[in-house]
């Protein structure tokens, strides 16, 4: 049984290392990437499950690091927009300029990486169906779709609906 | 930040869950899936537990298995899970339709059907299916038919932990029909949903979003099941016995929840009967 109460040292695997963190048991996951460990590529925007800009993987899952408490990710395999180093994916956004401001971005990487690694065949249902979870008030979706289709065959060659 | 004061407990067996409950008594605790209806209420201070008790790693809970005839589904499974191990295709098609597709990786099956957000559509092809519902209590597992443990909220004790629930293998691969209609976009609470198979003796017929709570009805299904009247016929009898009750709020005055139940059992019985 795992127990924590009060302050205590979290061992927590991100981007394939291993860091440890002080965090007490409430402390959501985004608070300690962003404040403890310096990873604020994950984006504090609504803080509620809403808008998807602090997307991480955490066992190869997209999840919203504001709704997963720090202690829960004791355990489990984290990756951030920082350990998306050199992708293809990366390179699909700057070519297709799939972003503006830039706030929301890292959760859709995060968001797109997911699906891509699971689904490589992802078809355009399923890439909508990913997507639908994150928000762009610059509203950038056309390339952003352009992006993630450049990278998705089944899915660039269906027919927009 | 969001909870002050918290104690968290990870059981890793189900020996180990009344441990932690032991250790959390005397505190408001919660038993902790997703975690995205907590998290939420809590910041908002709807509720204020000093404890939760994660029941992630507590291995019954994460099943999604066929075995002996039954389907057995872990209460802890994520919707995501679900829908993506093709296990019990109305039910993934169900749960792809409840909040948006990050969170589907977080909410768990229990977590949706005992949940305090009114419309728990998980439970529709639960209903339908006519599942067990395996439950945690003081030391002992038991079995009851979900309909029993079901009148629109899931009925337990506070440390009665759900661990699975038990699908008759056949009843899952009955052909069905899910219709969900929203205010506008697609992710949102429901209008209305409508979950429906056809099972050997007839249609069988669950709803979401229409009344209080989510509800299945043998009188309701008996009119759908009428094969010489039209779908359209069938409807108009089903909304007569569900205008009185039906649900008025900020979603949907009765009348135009009506009217787009309306269509939607329309289409749900055309669809079964085309596949018939």
């Amino acid at each position: 049984m795992i127990l924590r109460k009060g302050s205590c040292t979290i061992p927590l695997t991100i981007n394939g290392e291993t860091r440890e963190v002080m965090a007490r048991p409430g402390d959501s996951l985004l608070d300690v990437l962003r404040r403890q460990l310096g990873l604020t590529g994950a984006k504090a925007g609504c803080e509620n499950g809403d808008c998807g800009a602090c997307t991480v993987v955490m066992d190869g899952w997209p999840v919203k690091s504001c709704l997963v408490l720090a202690v829960e990710a004791e355990g489990h395999e984290l990756l951030t927009v920082e350990g998306l180093k050199d992708t293809p994916l990366q390179q699909a956004f700057l070519d297709h300029h799939a972003f503006q401001c830039g706030f929301c971005t890292s959760g859709f990487l995060m968001a797109s990486h997911a699906l891509i690694t699971r689904h490589p065949n992802a078809d355009e249902y399923q890439m909508e169906h990913w997507l639908e979870s994150n928000l762009c008030r610059c509203t950038s979706y056309a390339e952003i779709r352009e992006a993630l289709e450049s990278l998705l065959p089944k899915a660039g060659a269906a027919e927009t609906v | 930040m969001t909870l002050t004061d918290l104690t968290y407990y990870r059981p890793e067996s189900l020996a180990e869950y009344p441990v932690a409950i032991q250790m959390a008594e005397g505190e408001p605790y919660c038993l902790y899936g997703g975690g995205s209806e907590i998290l939420s209420m809590a910041r908002v201070g709807s509720i204020r537990p000093r404890a939760l008790i994660d029941i992630k790693s507590i291995p019954e809970c994460r099943v999604l298995q066929q075995k002996d005839g039954q389907i057995v589904l872990g209460g802890a499974a994520t919707l995501s899970e679900i829908a993506e191990s093709g296990i019990f295709p109305l039910l993934g098609t169900t749960v792809s339709r409840i909040a948006d597709h990050t969170n589907q990786c977080r909410i768990t099956l229990a977590g949706n059907v005992c949940g305090t957000i009114q419309y728990r559509e998980a439970v529709l092809p639960l209903l339908l299916s006519d599942a067990t519902v395996r439950t945690f209590l003081r030391g002992q597992t038991s079995d009851r038919p979900l309909a029993e443990a079901f009148d629109g909220r899931f009925r337990r004790a506070p440390e009665e932990l759900v661990v699975q629930f038990l699908v008759p293998a056949e009843a899952a691969g009955f052909p069905f029909v899910h219709v969900k209609r929203t205010r506008g976009d697609k992710i949102d609470y429901p209008m209305a949903t409508i979950a429906a198979v056809r099972a050997p003796e007839g249609l069988r017929l669950a709803f979401s979003g229409v009344k209080q709570h989510p509800f299945r009805d043998a009188a309701l299904e008996k009119i759908a099941s009428d094969a010489a009247a039209t779908p359209s016929a069938r409807a108009d009898a089903i909304l007569a016995q569900l205008r009185e009750g039906a649900l008025e709020d900020q979603a949907a005055r009765r009348e135009y929840r009506l009217f787009v139940l309306r269509e939607a059992l329309v289409q749900t019985l055309t669809r079964l009967e085309a596949e018939a």
